[in-house]
């Protein structure tokens, strides 16, 4: 592009393709004489062509050349034929110099018109009219672009180009701005290249790299910076502006459109000007170049460097940021917060770092006031996550009051499927069971999650720590264990009072934990969430029962139901005030009213297929949809929400096929724990339904549904399976007696098979004894429970625990058993947040064996956090010293030494 | 480049004092074979203003917006898509709130936001479900996005933040610009960056390596505030990608762009699959570029020339004959055609176009609004009577 410009603009030649249509030209004196090349001494008269060159009259300039070519082929304009003559005129023509020397060109303009029309045989002065067009072509010029009207000015300059030129630099430079703006980067570059081209004044060329800079991207500025000339010293004359160009240079960086290619000497000087200079922008360039190469401590350094010249929210931003890559969290939240209102990326940075730890499965401590604060931002921006995430802090503290109301917020304007799962439990465990189905069946088709809290899965949850107050005897050991209890984000988190010797804090950085929310057992402690509404903190009496809180089943009375799909909730944002709010509405358009809501029900009963959805629980659990009822008649009334479908359970859970083998992950010694507690602990549950701690009286049962009892038709469907495997029992009642007959006898059989390691049998004999009473049903559903999870089945264990025979005892053993399955199948998975999630769980149950202290280490390691795993398996390996602690604390030690990771 | 050097050889330069190269300045007002053909005297540049004008409280129209409001707007904030068996979507949710705020209605803004936010924003990321059955469980359809829509929401949410100074509104609309930056913006291609219509369903890699592109998604208006809200997507980039698709995409005798489009390489076809018209989609391109002022006379060209013969109401054009197939009766729709008037050629609005007829479907009607709008903002002497 550019050498066809150029050799084409310098042809100075026009084309041959010129409008036709020959004229006389008027007989008028020739201001110069005809120049011709020296081997053609024919005298050409062509001051026609010079007098309408010298009045810029374009196309008689274009007819008078055709005429003179016609008549002397090879005839070309004289380079002078627009070179301002010098006819300044006479004295008498002074006052129009003078309105030309004022600028005012529209005045003069009408005096040469008047004075011409009253003597045709006046003419002003030709330098006059020449110079008196260029000087209006600029104004024009100047004119447009400061209207902006960039593709106007473009079209101008075309018109007639002899108009400016290259010793009008301003005017180039605005013209080759304009062309940027207009988006024409090529016609923008070809002016700039132009001018590098004809201009030899250094400082000139110098400006116009830097004009370009302004406008053209940066592989545009190379271009140019390619065309300076290169002195005996081997540097490029722009160098001089090297800071500029090195800038602009880490600016595409930075926008990804070049390659990181910036020569280390360049930098270097860079940095050494960004270190001198007041403009806080310079340093944080720096910060933001080594925050996109990864380079934290050397970024967090230059913005700490650009925020004490008084960098802004952008710079601050760039700190936060660095700061949360170190993992330096409390100071990039307080960073985040402080410089929320000067940038919005902040705040929203302050709600999602904040907010990660708020949501955690057991919730660290954090302060009233930062909650506070944390409360206060999320209610300004009506942020959806935050609103989540204070949901969850206060469902994961017990305080369902306030999770309640956040969850509200949260789903009307965040509904994703955590969020509406948070609502759901939050409705269930306040006992608002038509907000419950509501709630679930709305999302029914889109969020699984959210379906599966009324469909069994493999998806178990325990008690909250929150709410456990019998295990007060069991978690005795864990307080007094020398490990800090460490969460899933690796903090650690310790009970007020915490023992001395477990104190894991620096000195004088312990929390205060005054005005604080603990759990029962003073393992955890929380602060206070504060209602949106600014309501008192509301307690929830907790399930002081023992009986750990269950997902609630699949009842056909919750689920399919039919109910409105639009989501009901609204909450509007805090106001802030604003100081001068634009005008009112017009009445009319504010006194009109809504459109009616075209559909009013009824509401569909049950879930469509959604294009892009996971499959949901009951679809991947295999229940069978059936119609128990027949379609309403047309025009009946009634009760829209009794269901008119319902969902048939598959058999139960226990697959004889299954193998069940569990992999021992590397490096860890998992042993299912398989030690029945005797059967003369438990009880037949109408005697003694629930076992009260000693310090914590138990309040009357609080269940809201009743446990779903086997119904005949499983019954039936075990004895299907068990007549289809009785080879296999068979073979058992051979060494084990007999499962077929009574349930008792069935129940014996099961601890006999248990015993010889054929658990999948026994769970066979204990699902018959199942159909048994009293104390042989209840052996039978723990002892279901114990050979499922051997196998490594949940399924029968969940079955077990709904069955509501089980002691707490056994309970807890269960639930205990089913985390540390959990845990190990997360932790073979590669989730190793979610293990440590888990073992966190079962060790707020039973006291942590070694064997789970030492998969905490390894998923400490996997999360790379060698520190605290180093700690733990240091602690392991002082208590006893095994190949598995002395292997870990050595794989801990060489990821601590520098240079290992 | 052969344009250029085409419109080069045939356009005469005049050269003097010292030596420039304005060959640079071969314009696109006489390049382009496809509008006027060889001969046809170069038109003036268009007159356009590209600034950004804020719309908040320019929609001067009282009458219209309530009546709008009756017909299209429940009281929960959800926007009726009355031709389409009264379902919402998250376009409809995002014409309404930008009228809403061009309106300077603050409560009608915050129950179609209510609406939108507790209905839509379903999705793992901060895009929108693109559909809304309100008598089906669950009303979301669909767990795709589509582009326009989400575009809409955030450039409505921007401008309303800074219309009523609301910091709450400019983060919800940034967080939706960074993920149609993030996710919808593809950064390389020979017309440079350009927006997918939807996560899923529209790559290459889901459509054998030449992805499908739909024109009318480019709402351009929106890119400048865009630019601002989510600085890591390349906006400015996109106007220029945008009309670069757009002067590629003339298909058939009317040298039309269709409603869907492949894009394999450097060329630009009518996406297999979709009927190869210009419709419904493809008529808001003359729109959107209106509204945000950028284009050449060039560019609206094919639009002018479709719609000036012909008074009667619009018509879909199938692209290979160059005809129209159906008709679209609507009113709303001719307000465009009357828009494009105005910008080429300065024409007024007819009535049929100014007045706002509430009985016609939502999307007409939307259009109309919209033309109304862009009209006020920045062509007002169309609107003088």
């Amino acid at each position: 592009m550019p050498s066809a410009v150029s050799s084409w603009g310098l042809g100075l030649v026009l084309a041959a393709t010129l409008a036709s249509g020959l004229r006389a030209a008027p007989a008028v004196p020739a201001a110069a004489s005809a120049t011709l090349p020296a081997t053609k001494p024919v005298k050409i008269d062509d001051s026609a062509l010079r007098y309408y060159a010298q009045h810029h009259q374009m196309d008689r300039v274009k007819i008078e050349l055709k005429r003179l070519q016609a008549l002397y082929p090879g005839y070309k304009i004289p380079k002078d034929a627009f070179a301002p003559v010098a006819d300044a005129g006479g004295p008498e023509d002074q006052p129009l110099w003078d309105l030309f020397g004022a600028d005012k060109l529209d005045e003069l303009e009408a005096r040469i018109k008047q004075h011409e029309h009253s003597d045709p045989s006046w003419h002003p002065p030709l330098l006059l009219v020449t110079k008196l067009h260029v000087k209006m072509m600029r104004a024009k010029i100047l004119a447009m672009y400061k209207a902006a009207k960039w593709d106007n000015l473009l079209a101008l300059a075309k018109t007639d180009p002899s108009a400016f030129s290259t010793k009008d630099l301003d005017l180039m430079w605005k013209v080759a701005a304009a062309a940027a703006n207009a988006h024409k980067m090529q016609q923008s570059l070809s002016l700039y290249e132009t001018i590098l081209k004809t201009e030899q004044d250094p400082q000139k060329r110098i400006a116009t790299l830097q004009m370009a800079m302004a406008h053209l991207p940066m592989a545009s500025i190379e271009d140019l910076y390619a065309m300076g000339h290169v002195g005996p010293d081997g540097r490029n004359e722009f160098d001089v502006i090297l800071t500029d160009i090195t800038r602009a240079r880490i600016v595409a960086f930075l926008h990804d459109t070049r390659p990181d290619n910036i020569k280390p000497q360049d930098f270097a000087s860079f940095r050494a000007y960004a270190k001198t200079a007041t403009d806080p922008n310079q340093p944080g360039l720096v910060g933001w170049y080594y925050y996109k190469r990864a380079d934290y401590p050397n970024a967090l350094k230059w913005f700490k460097l650009a925020i004490s010249k008084g960098g802004d929210g952008i710079i601050a931003h760039g700190l936060a940021r660095s700061l949360l890559e170190l993992g330096n969290y409390p100071a990039a939240e307080a960073v985040s917060y402080a410089w929320r209102d000067h940038y919005v990326p902040n705040s929203m940075l302050y709600i999602d770092i904040l907010g990660r730890q708020l949501a955690e499965s057991i919730p660290p401590y954090v302060s009233n006031q930062d909650l506070a604060n944390y409360a206060g931002v999320t209610l300004q921006t009506s942020s959806g996550e935050g609103a989540q995430a204070l949901g969850w802090y206060a469902y994961n503290s017990c305080q369902y009051h306030a999770a309640l109301q956040w969850f509200h917020r949260a789903a009307a304007w965040y509904p994703k499927e955590s969020t509406i799962k948070g609502l759901a439990l939050t409705y269930k465990r306040l006992g608002d069971m038509p907000q419950f189905v509501a709630t679930v069946n709305r999302y029914d088709g889109l969020f699984p999650d959210v379906v599966a809290l009324v469909f069994p899965d493999d998806h178990y949850t325990t008690p909250l720590p929150c709410e456990q107050s019998v295990m007060a005897p069991l978690a005795a050991p864990v307080l007094a264990a020398p490990a800090a209890i460490i969460n899933q984000a690796g903090q650690i988190v310790r009970s007020d009072p915490p023992p001395p010797e477990a104190m894991a804090y620096a000195p004088g950085t312990a929390p205060n934990y005054q005005d604080s929310f603990h759990d029962p057992l003073w393992r955890y402690v929380w602060g206070y969430v504060p209602s949106p509404t600014g309501e008192p903190y509301q307690p929830v009496q907790p399930n002081y029962h023992g009986q750990a809180w269950h997902m609630p089943v699949y009842d056909p009375r919750l689920f399919p139901v039919a109910v409105n799909p639009q989501n009901p909730l609204r909450y509007a944002t805090l106001q802030n005030p604003a100081p001068d709010a634009p005008a009112r509405l017009f009445a009319i358009a504010e006194a009109s009213p809504s459109a009616p809501e075209p559909f009013t029900g009824p509401w569909p009963a049950l879930a469509r297929k959604v294009s892009g959805a996971p499959a949901m629980p009951y679809q991947s659990n295999g229940y069978k949809l059936i119609s128990v009822m027949a379609p309403r008649a047309k025009g009946a009334t009634g009760d829209d929400t009794q269901p008119h479908y319902q969902f048939v359970p598959p058999p139960p859970a226990i697959d004889p096929g299954a193998t069940g083998a569990l992999d021992r992950p590397a490096g860890l010694p998992y042993q299912p724990l398989i030690q029945p507690i005797p059967a003369a602990a438990p009880v037949p549950q109408q005697q003694l339904p629930y076992v009260a701690a000693p310090a914590v009286p138990a309040p009357p049962q609080r269940r809201t549904t009743a446990p779903r009892r086997a119904s005949a038709r499983d019954h039936a469907t075990a004895q299907r399976l068990v007549i289809r495997h009785d080879r296999r029992v068979a073979q058992a009642a051979t060494t084990c007696g007999s499962a077929e007959g009574t349930p008792r006898a069935a129940v014996a059989a099961g601890w006999c098979l248990m015993h010889l390691n054929r658990s999948e049998e026994a769970s066979q004999a204990f699902w018959r004894g199942t159909a048994g009473a009293g104390s042989t049903r209840a052996d039978a559903f723990y002892g279901m429970a114990l050979a499922g999870l051997n196998s490594g089945l949940r399924g029968p264990a969940r079955s077990a625990l709904q069955s509501g025979t089980l002691s707490p005892q056994r309970q807890r053993q269960i639930d205990a058993m089913m985390l540390g399955l959990e845990a190990n199948d997360d932790y073979r998975a590669g989730h190793y947040r979610a293990a440590l999630s888990a073992l966190d769980r079962k060790r707020s149950i039973v006291p942590e064996q070694r064997s789970d202290s030492l998969m905490r280490a390894w998923s400490l390691l996997n999360l790379s956090k060698p520190r605290a795993a180093f700690a733990l398996f240091q602690a392991l390996d002082r208590q006893v010293s095994t190949a598995d602690s002395r292997r870990g604390l050595g794989v801990a030690e060489a990821r601590l030494t520098p240079g290992n990771n | 480049m052969t344009r250029l050097r085409s419109s080069l050889r045939s356009a005469a330069r005049l050269v003097a004092g010292s030596v420039l190269a304005f060959g640079i300045f071969a314009g696109a007002a006489h390049a382009n074979p496809a509008t006027g053909g060889k001969g046809t005297p170069a038109l003036a540049p268009l007159d356009l203003d590209s600034r950004l004008i804020p719309l908040g409280g320019r929609l001067d129209e009282p009458q219209a917006w309530a009546a709008y409001k009756t017909r299209f707007i429940t009281a929960d904030g959800r926007i009726i898509d009355t031709a389409n068996g009264n379902i919402s979507h998250s376009e409809g949710q995002g014409y309404g709130l930008l009228l809403a705020v061009a309106a300077n209605d603050r409560a009608t803004f915050r129950r179609i936001l209510g609406w939108t936010r507790a209905n839509l924003m379903v999705r793992r990321d901060e895009l929108m479900a693109w559909r809304f059955d309100p008598d089906k469980r669950p009303g979301v359809s669909d767990t795709n996005n589509a582009t326009d829509g989400d575009v809409l929401v955030a450039w409505a949410l921007s401008e309303a933040a800074r219309f009523w100074r609301d910091p709450a509104y400019n983060v919800e609309a940034r967080r939706i610009g960074a993920a149609v930056a993030g996710e919808l913006m593809v950064k390389q291609s020979a017309f440079g960056p350009w927006l997918l219509p939807a996560v899923r369903g529209f790559s290459a890699s889901e459509q054998d390596g030449a992805p499908i592109l739909n024109l009318s998604y480019f709402v351009f208006p929106a890119f400048e505030r865009l630019q601002k809200m989510a600085p890591e997507g390349n906006w400015h980039r996109l106007v220029d990608s945008g009309l670069n698709l757009l002067r590629s995409s003339r298909f058939g005798p009317a040298h039309l762009p269709a409603e869907w489009e492949s894009l394999k390489g450097s060329v630009l076809a009518p996406a297999p699959g979709f009927p190869a018209e210009f419709g419904y989609n493809a008529l808001r391109i003359p729109l959107y570029m209106a509204f945000a002022g950028i284009g050449e006379r060039s560019d609206y060209q094919p639009f002018a020339t479709l719609w000036s013969a012909n008074t009667g109401p619009l018509s879909v054009i199938s692209l290979a004959s160059g005809t129209a197939t159906r008709s679209m009766a609507e009113p709303g729709y001719g307000a465009i055609a009357a828009l494009v008037q105005c910008v080429v050629n300065g024409t007024g609005f007819p009535n049929s176009a100014r007045v706002f007829y509430a009985e016609q479907n939502y999307y007409p009607a939307t259009l109309q609004m919209l033309s109304l709008l862009a009209a006020h903002l920045r062509y007002p002497s169309c609107l003088r009577p």
